[in-house]
């Protein structure tokens, strides 16, 4: 069984159509890459599954449950976690604050127990800055814990976004452009970190435009095209497909 | 982590607080400064209140005023017209306040920026018009008189100095209540929501209804100061609740400076005092300063050092949302 | 029922002249002018002074034509200067905030303002003098109904108004500048607009009319007070969200709609809640219908 399915997935926004009936799978333990001309849609498809928005039409299956059309948190509880395109830290926050609040889907303490200082909070909020930490670790950042999050470089930015979506402990992981704007040594060592997320288990579907990233590290393409899923399979039958080619005319597809 | 220097360490100033704010009577003879200081407790649940809406969670409310109004005629109506206990009328009006946040809150605070400020400022002044139109239930601008004060077995809080301890009391308390909940797990989901909603929610935040909750807090707590309010000064009437009062109330959190709930403290002691000192000098002139005050504060802004340049920055990190990027 | 007809029009006219200010402003800059509704009172109290001039022992000292145009007159360029002036105080040096941060700005300019007129005026209310100016027998009768000269006073001034301002943004350049500020600030000081400038003119173009509006507010309810502007501007605001706010075209609609459900509404329901139902029509739309009957949806950008 698949971990993810989409089914016949549309969305329309007033007249514009920017997802049209896009179906795919993806299997637990993938890693697969969503790639597409600007304006493909794959942000959008990425906002319909992860909660953000709600499809207009078709379907979106994940751990075998039907959650077309449900809001964000419950995703996140479902096991579900994504970064932004632009990224959206907490920039006044520390690194490890930002992480912490990865932690929320997976603690209970709520008003009574805040309120009154209540035991259950000291213990979650100490198993939290734990996790926390455990999350920095995995991507390499565990030394920048009680640095401002605005004061971080580009690719670390990227690094903490990925750190926090992991805190809320995802069987899926959606990275949004985690490359976009990284010099090759800081892709490189993206490419390590989405490596060894998968190898823990974590199912990865990113986004991105540097080609070259995405080839080397995906073990699946989808191809969007104007809202069409124009072709899907292992990247090397990607990069001989005619379609795509012509998708991307003019675009450098070493 | 729970030794005594532990504990003073981290909590020092709310002992400070609370140690001053119950020696007052003590120590001042004067009953009108008493009496200045016993509305400085109330007003400072109001700004706690609004704190957590405004300065944790990121949402402005313009028409505030109308929560207090109903913990005010709330408690008022169900004494004098249905000799209910007070204290129990209190809670009554403050789950009636809640109540209301809750159904209009629902809608509205799915709202963003000026169109949240201005669905709350209809609504607070819809409540306004309803106080002095309903005249037969709220005797209209003539407003309510002889509200009996509160007592509890043989205290009589009329009394300046035991009533100044009790109000205190509560103001403290609700003062510890916000601390805590800014600082736990909630107010981190809080801060979150204010930054990006949209990055709190795809980490489990469940954002409407943490809005909804804050918000139905801040009107339960400014229910409670009406409350009390109308008790001590035993009568009440409309024009204590327009959009001025509900301005001021913004005021007071934005002049104390909304990192934290600390500003509730700050901005109360500005806007109770400032008006005491301005009414010595031209009795008009209250609501002028402080229009000219925040002006000032929030055109100074782009100032870049010095203690102003933290207030700056932190009204700027409110506003700064999803527009950006 | 023809009365009811005047008086919604009459109403609308007022509420129209008040409500293009709001609607511009955000058109061009994204944020709501508050201070705009005490510019309007200034405007009206502009009109009171210059009224007070040429009246003596309750007698005029003037054509009436001449003192009603004079104060149209002051109250333009009162209006104006002071609007220009907030925007370059108030609004100018929070260009870079994003928008709640001149909300509040704009808050504390109108309680400014509205408290310094009421200082100044000692909190009473003040009288226009209509009947001096407009006098009874000037008013014009058609079938059963009187229509008093201040309704078709109003009418006429808002009607002349409105349509300077349409040839304004059509024709000349300034106009169209404006409307290309309006759709893309940025695209059009690429083109060499200086956007200050535009920002500056439209501040001054709606307390203009904001101006005029106030005139003929005092000449409709014979009495003006330091916060009329909040209340009436309260219903500009959602006349202004009613048409879609940013929309010209939208504003006027939205203030004929809202007048006439008011007038209706006062006449057929209840007087005492008239205001009421302003503020419950503002409430219903930015709940359902936030961009308005003429406005384009709020864009959802993730």
């Amino acid at each position: 069984m698949p971990l993810m399915r989409l089914d016949g997935v549309s969305k329309r926004f007033g007249g514009l159509e920017a997802l049209r009936e896009v179906s795919f799978a993806l299997h637990v333990g993938q890693i697969m890459a969503l790639i597409g001309p600007n304006g493909a849609g794959k942000t959008t498809l990425f906002n319909c599954v992860a909660g953000a928005d709600r499809p207009s039409a078709g379907q979106v299956f994940f751990r075998g449950e039907d959650v077309t059309g449900r809001p964000a948190h419950a995703m996140c509880r479902a096991g579900l976690a994504r970064t932004f395109q632009h990224s959206r830290l907490f920039d006044d926050l520390t690194v490890l604050e930002n992480v912490i609040v990865g932690r929320h889907c997976r603690t209970y303490a709520g008003l009574a127990a805040a309120f009154l200082r209540l035991p259950r909070h000291g213990r979650e909020e100490r198993e939290s800055r734990e996790q926390a930490m455990h999350a920095l670790t995995r991507v390499g950042l565990a030394d920048r814990a009680q640095d401002e999050a605005g004061s971080l470089p580009l690719g670390e930015r990227h690094l903490l976004e990925i750190a926090r979506g992991l805190a809320t402990e995802p069987v899926l992981l959606l990275l949004d452009e985690p490359a976009a704007g990284l010099n090759d040594e800081e892709t490189a060592n993206l490419g390590h970190c989405v490596r060894r997320i998968r190898d823990d288990g974590v199912t990865i579907l990113l986004v991105e435009h540097d080609m070259t990233f995405v080839m080397d590290i995906s073990d699946q393409v989808v191809v969007l095209d104007y809202g069409r899923k124009i072709a899907d399979g292992p990247p090397l039958m990607i990069q001989a497909d005619p379609e795509v080619i012509r998708a991307y005319l003019g675009e450098d597809l070493e | 982590m729970s030794t005594p220097v532990g504990f003073w360490n981290r909590n020092w100033g709310f002992i400070t607080l609370a140690v001053v704010a119950l020696a007052m009577p003590l120590l001042v003879a004067d009953a009108y400064l008493l009496s200045i200081l016993a509305f400085m407790a109330t007003r400072f649940m109001v700004v706690i209140g609004l704190s957590l809406l405004l300065g944790q969670a990121g949402q402005i409310s313009l028409g505030h005023a109308a929560f207090v109004a109903i913990g005010a005629y709330g408690s008022a109506l169900l004494v004098t017209r249905l000799s209910m206990n007070p204290w129990l009328a209190m809670v009554v009006a403050a789950v009636l306040a809640a109540g209301v946040a809750g159904v209009i809150g629902i809608p509205t605070l799915k709202l963003k920026g000026h169109y949240l400020a201005m669905a709350t400022l209809g609504f607070g002044e819809i409540v306004f018009i309803l106080l002095v139109q309903l005249k037969g239930l709220t005797r209209g601008t003539d407003g309510i008189t002889g509200i009996p004060p509160l007592t509890l077995g043989s205290l009589d809080f009329s009394q300046p100095r035991l009533y100044h301890v009790l109000v205190w009391l509560v103001a403290l308390i609700v003062f510890r209540l916000a601390l805590n909940l800014s600082e736990s797990r909630v107010g981190r989901s809080l801060k979150a929501l204010r930054r990006s909603e949209l990055a709190a929610e795809s980490l489990g935040v469940n954002a409407s209804w943490r809005k909804l909750q804050v918000f139905m807090i801040s009107a339960v707590f400014a229910s409670l100061a009406g409350s009390f309010d109308a008790h001590y000064v035993q009568f009440i009437s409309p024009d204590s609740y327009g959009i001025t009062f509900s301005v001021i109330l913004v005021c007071s959190v934005v002049i104390g400076g909304f990192r934290s709930v600390w500003g509730a403290l700050w901005g109360t002691l500005a806007t109770v005092i400032l008006p005491e000192v301005i009414k010595r000098i031209h009795e008009d002139a209250v609501n002028l300063v402080f229009g000219i005050l925040l002006i000032l504060i929030v055109v100074l802004l782009p100032v870049k050092s010095g203690p102003l340049a933290r207030v700056a920055h932190d009204v700027r990190c409110l506003f700064h949302r999803e527009e950006r990027g | 029922m023809t009365q009811q007809v005047v008086n919604a029009l009459t109403l609308g006219s007022v509420i129209a002249l008040f409500a293009l200010g709001y609607s511009m402003v955000y058109g061009i800059l994204t944020i709501l002018n508050f201070a705009h509704g005490e510019v309007f009172m200034i405007g009206a109290f502009m009109g009171y002074y210059v009224q007070k001039l040429f009246i003596v022992d309750n007698q005029l000292t003037a054509n009436p034509i001449l003192i009603i145009f004079l104060s149209l007159l002051v109250a333009m360029v009162v209006c104006g200067a002071l609007a220009v002036t907030i925007e370059f105080v108030a609004y100018r040096p929070l260009r870079q905030a994003a928008r709640l941060a001149p909300l509040i700005s704009a808050l504390a300019m109108s309680v400014l303002l509205r408290n310094i007129m009421g200082v100044i005026t000692k909190f009473r209310v003040r009288p226009i003098s209509t009947d001096l100016l407009l006098p009874q027998r000037w008013a014009v009768h058609i079938g059963e109904t009187t229509i008093a000269a201040s309704r078709y006073v109003i009418i006429g001034v808002t009607l002349i108004s409105l349509v300077a301002l349409e040839l304004f943004m059509a024709r000349t350049k300034a106009g169209k500048a404006m409307r290309a500020c309006a759709q893309d600030r940025e695209a059009a000081s690429f083109m060499g607009i200086s956007v200050n400038g535009i920002i500056s003119l439209t501040f001054l173009v709606g307390a203009v009319m904001a101006g005029i509006g106030g005139i003929m507010t005092g000449l409709y309810y014979t009495q003006i007070d330091f916060s009329m502007g909040f209340s009436l501007g309260m219903k500009a605001f959602t006349a202004a969200v009613l048409g879609g706010i940013g929309n010209l075209r939208g504003a006027v609609l939205g203030s004929f709609i809202l007048a006439t459900a008011e007038t209706l509404g006062s006449y057929y329901i209840s007087f005492t809640y008239r205001d009421v139902i302003a503020f419950a029509i503002l409430i219903t739309i930015l709940l359902f219908k936030p961009s308005g009957l003429l406005g384009k949806p709020i864009p959802v950008k993730v």
